[in-house]
């Protein structure tokens, strides 16, 4: 166990790509334990990998929002946001913040918003005068609520492995979502006053309706998404074929997208999610060298002897979860974790929606959490501003964030009550 | 650094083969699982294999293409180290990390090329389904074909991991920027992309 993670740490930090980085630590850990003849196996691990229906979903979603991105529904979504809450003082942080919640009712993965907004968003809040590494942790703070506000990549892939009804994983996260844009809302408009952002004047009224028919279209979706699932039309894995179809009429008819774009979606999408299924595929060569050597099991004894009371051991997989949440992207996190995760669930009695629910939060708040959060990174290098400083700006709203997650895993009403009451 | 011509010729064929692959393999699974839905929907009837293929696509699809994202970076890493140190120790620090990713590579290659070939007795169920509904006889195109995928893709990441280090000796020796200067597979594949954008 230590000798992976030793070598885990010394790959990592040495600059090679996570991805490989699992696939060689995972792979070295095999020979020194022993196992070495099993690395026959690893290929047909890499496979089995990625050879899953609803791993489509990845490129599917991504694909989604790059249409979306280039078919013009971003643009509208921020001069809806704009429409909504810009004239208010610092207006354009709150802009970010409700456009960052819009987007993800269309995306379903933080990355993509981080970079799809943060590219937007960033400059126009600097010009309003606002810190830019101030607005690089905005979005990249944000850009959480992708994958927690339905559709999501994330939920989907949990449910999966999990057996969890994916359409009330979908409704639980509502909440969550919901709770994270107020925190954030809250706290930029505390923040616009006590340090005086500037306020840009407001859309007459006529304007603000042409902005609200424009983007309804776009906002539409993850209803038809919800309703589509539930009514069980098509599988959350199709849902995600039905967001790139619906992507591509709504793209037509705003006439930004031609074929020359689609074309060039289509290739770039397909090289992102490429690079995030590789990292599937690695994650899955050290869960099957953990299962090999029982880790899951020698884990949770490991924590029932510190404790077996389930707010506590709740807290200990908390903090477990937010410490991936840094170094590894949420679906290989949950590939890697599952076992150990079900075992818990169990253990703490606790609904496996709301525990779902919880789970997701965890490993999404890790990808914005200080000090390697990639969403961190990303944003950053939008801006142009050093990481550091973004990581500053971001500890209150990681904050926020990490109270929302509080209140979703002591609170079982907040995520089940929707859920309960349409299924 | 400048490479020969023919070699630049054919890295760039192969940069534009790989690029249509990609698009056109997407384009594809998006039409296959629109027509599902479609089909189960207003014709009364599932397609039974296009979730079969559609996952064998997204296989090939990834594994080739992955070199072609290594080069162009869009796999993340969170290096500390190489920050700390200078051109020349950065170069020396790609160069040797390379040797346990080759190392990796290449096991793979050879072991999932082992692996594929234990399959020559079982056949593609979805293609003999469809070849058996379009010719009346099934194509027996064996599922050693979807599997060889891993190696092909380790091995051709091998030479894109290998050409990467060759190219950044040259600028980082010379003392530039790294993050600035492109390798030459990548500044192919940019310019074809610039090539696309304008056509």
């Amino acid at each position: 166990m230590a000798a992976f993670f030793v070598i885990f740490a010394g790959l990592l930090t040495s600059g090679i790509a996570i991805a490989l980085t699992l696939g060689i630590a995972g792979t070295a850990y095999l020979y020194l334990s022993g196992n070495g003849m099993m690395a026959l196996m690893l290929p047909q691990r890499m496979m089995a990998g990625i050879d899953q229906f609803v791993l489509l979903t990845i490129p599917l979603f991504l694909l989604a929002g790059a249409l979306m991105n280039v078919g013009g529904v971003t643009d509208r979504i921020v001069h809806f946001a704009r429409a909504m809450v810009g004239h208010r003082r610092g207006g354009m942080s709150s802009v970010s913040i409700l456009s960052s919640g819009f987007f993800a009712g269309i995306s379903g993965s933080a990355a993509a918003e981080a970079s799809a907004l943060g590219s937007i968003l960033i400059p126009t809040m600097s010009k309003q005068g606002m810190p830019t590494a101030y607005a690089a942790a905005l979005i990249a703070v944000s850009s959480v609520m992708g994958p927690i506000i339905p559709p999501s990549i994330t939920m989907i892939i949990y449910g999966v492995l999990s057996g969890t009804s994916i359409g009330q994983l979908f409704l639980a996260g509502v909440v969550p979502g919901i709770g994270i844009a107020t925190g954030l809302l809250l706290y930029a408009s505390w923040r616009a006053k006590r340090d005086g952002f500037p306020v840009t004047e407001r859309m007459i009224g006529r304007d603000r309706w042409k902005a609200t028919v424009r983007t309804l279209p776009a906002l539409l979706l993850p209803a038809i998404i919800l309703v589509g699932i539930k009514t069980g039309i098509f599988t959350p894995t199709e849902a995600a074929a039905v967001a790139v179809a619906y992507a591509l009429v709504i793209g037509f008819i705003y006439r930004d997208l031609n074929f020359r774009r689609l074309w060039e979606s289509l290739i770039a999408t397909t090289l992102v999610s490429a690079s995030i299924l590789f990292i599937t595929s690695m994650a899955s060569i050290v869960s099957f060298v953990f299962t090999l050597e029982q880790v899951p099991q020698h884990i949770a004894d490991l924590v029932l002897t510190i404790t077996d009371e389930p707010l506590l051991i709740l807290l200990l997989l908390n903090i477990f979860l937010l410490l991936l949440g840094m170094f590894l992207e949420p679906i290989s996190i949950l590939i890697l974790t599952m076992p150990i995760l079900l075992k818990f669930q169990v253990l703490i009695g606790m609904d496996p929606v709301q525990f779902g629910t919880v789970v997701v939060l965890n490993v999404v708040i890790g990808m914005a959490t200080p000090p390697v959060g990639i969403l961190l990174f990303i944003t950053s290098a939008i801006s142009g501003e050093p990481v550091t400083k973004v990581i500053r700006e971001a500890i209150p709203l990681v904050g926020i964030c990490i109270a929302v997650l509080a209140m979703i895993a002591l609170v079982p009403f907040l995520s089940l009550f929707l859920p309960k009451m349409l299924f | 650094m400048k490479l020969p011509a023919p070699l630049s010729r054919v890295i760039s064929a192969y940069i534009s083969v790989l690029r249509f692959v990609a698009g056109a393999s997407m384009a594809v699974i998006v039409a296959i699982m629109i027509a599902q839905v479609w089909s189960r929907y207003a014709m009364g009837g599932s397609l039974i294999w296009a979730e079969e293929l559609c996952r064998y696509l997204l296989m090939w699809q990834t594994f080739l293409v992955l070199g072609l994202a290594y080069s162009k970076g869009e796999f993340v890493s969170l290096g500390f180290l190489p920050g700390l140190l200078s051109n020349r120790g950065k170069w020396i620090l790609k160069a040797i990390s390379a040797v346990p990713i080759i190392g990796f590579l290449a096991l793979i290659t050879v072991y999932g090329a082992d692996y594929a070939s234990r399959f020559s007795n079982q056949t593609i169920p979805a293609l003999d389904f469809i070849w058996g509904s379009l010719f009346g006889r099934p194509l027996g195109l064996h599922i050693g074909y979807v599997y060889i995928s891993v190696s092909v893709g380790s091995a051709l990441m091998i030479l894109h991991v290998t050409a990467d280090v060759i190219t950044s000796f040259g600028p980082l020796m010379r003392g530039a920027d790294h993050s600035s200067q492109h390798s030459d597979v990548e500044n192919t594949s940019n310019a074809i992309e610039a090539r696309g954008e304008q056509g």
